[in-house]
């Protein structure tokens, strides 16, 4: 590597001063709040198409579910105190690999006896990343914004309620056919993409402020704003 | 990324077509991002894509002499740590068409020349004479800058 390349590799953030102007958010606002497809459209079929199969078969492999029952307990309490301890241990750090779900050959529903365990457990999953997602989401709110308009990180409330509305239709789909290995994964990802999404909003604003106090000697007297999301 | 589109297409309203573009683009493919964490890589490949697709529209290439495709001139050792990092930042913006988006891809993103020839259609040695001579003229052209206005 020569050294103009390492000169410039090294100092690679400094040159990252360039700021896109509010139309183009609001450009990909526009055609982004057009109606999509359902993230998990094909995912649900499947899902349900699998669990009735599952149900199918039910009678002939009770025996075999019931020889792993304490083993898919285990695997649900494991699941609940991977993420409390990865909440406890650094509330700085808000994003936070997802814990790893091992693959199962088939998509089971857990069985009946079983359901009352499972729903407090989902509960405590839900009610765990909701209230980091909230943190998160109030220290978004409580940011002063300089130099641009709510409306300049209007993409960004997009991703947000986009997220919201895939949330929403796994929780129906949970509901509607109980706990699977693939929906319960399916919701931790889209938490964990609410925690990305609000990281970058926070890192994109900080940027924006450094920019603008850096160049403008007034930047005290500039109005600031706050994002209502 | 806005930086990388700035730099790669030489001028802001090119840059923010392609950084609307890139972004809808990422949008309509996020069903096909698997892993989240992966999120911010993954969104880059989708704009530096976007940025080679735009250059390809326009990207030609002017013959460079062959006695000048290899050799990396160091005698003067570090003439771009003498100035600042806006200045050099400027310049590179302002590089020619062709030579600008090798030089970015391969000093600034990081891509190999076999990488480039693959994303620009263009040889292997054509993306190291383009290289070359992007770094000649940000060394001439710096140098004319600081003689004219110190």
């Amino acid at each position: 590597m020569d050294e103009l390349k390492k000169y410039l590799l090294a100092h690679r953030s400094e040159m990252d001063v360039d700021m896109p102007p509010g139309k183009v958010w609001k450009g990909i606002a526009q055609v982004t709040t057009k109606k999509s497809r359902p993230l998990l459209h094909l995912s649900a079929k499947m899902v349900t198409a699998a669990c009735l199969v599952t149900l199918l078969c039910f009678g002939i492999k009770w025996m075999a579910f019931n020889e792993k029952k304490a083993e898919r307990i285990a695997l649900a309490d494991n699941l609940l105190q991977n993420i409390k301890n990865a909440v406890n241990a650094n509330r700085q750090d808000m994003v936070k690999v997802a814990p790893r779900i091992p693959r199962q050959p088939l998509q089971k529903e857990i069985k009946p006896d079983n359901k009352q365990k499972a729903a407090v457990l989902l509960n405590d999953l839900q009610s765990t990343y909701s209230l980091i997602v909230k943190m998160q989401l109030n220290q978004v709110r409580n940011t002063p914004v300089l130099g641009e308009d709510a409306n300049y990180f209007a993409a960004f409330k997009t991703m947000l309620d986009q997220m919201d509305n895939e949330e929403t239709i796994i929780r129906k789909n949970i509901t509607r056919q109980g706990i699977t290995t693939k929906l319960l994964e399916t919701l931790i990802n889209i938490y964990q993409l609410k925690l990305d999404i609000l990281k970058n909003l926070q890192i994109e604003i900080k940027k924006m402020n450094d920019v603008i106090k850096n160049n403008d000697p007034a930047a005290d007297s500039i109005k600031a704003f706050y994002l209502n999301i | 990324m806005f930086n990388i589109c700035i730099r790669m297409a030489g001028n802001r309203p090119d840059a923010e077509d392609i950084l609307q573009e890139a972004f809808i683009l990422a949008f309509k493919n996020l069903r096909q991002l698997k892993d989240v964490h992966s999120f911010g890589g993954w969104l880059k490949r989708i704009v530096i894509n976007e940025c080679i697709r735009h250059s390809k529209k326009i990207f030609h290439c002017d013959a460079w002499t062959a006695a000048e495709n290899d050799h990396i001139d160091e005698s003067n050792i570090a003439w771009w740590s003498a100035i600042s990092i806006e200045m050099l930042h400027n310049a590179i913006k302002k590089l020619p068409e062709g030579c600008r988006q090798v030089f970015v891809l391969y000093a600034m993103e990081d891509f190999s020349h076999k990488d480039i020839s693959t994303e620009l259609g263009i040889a292997e040695s054509t993306s190291k004479s383009q290289y070359h001579r992007a770094r000649q003229l940000l060394k001439e052209r710096i140098t004319t800058e600081i003689n004219i206005y110190g």
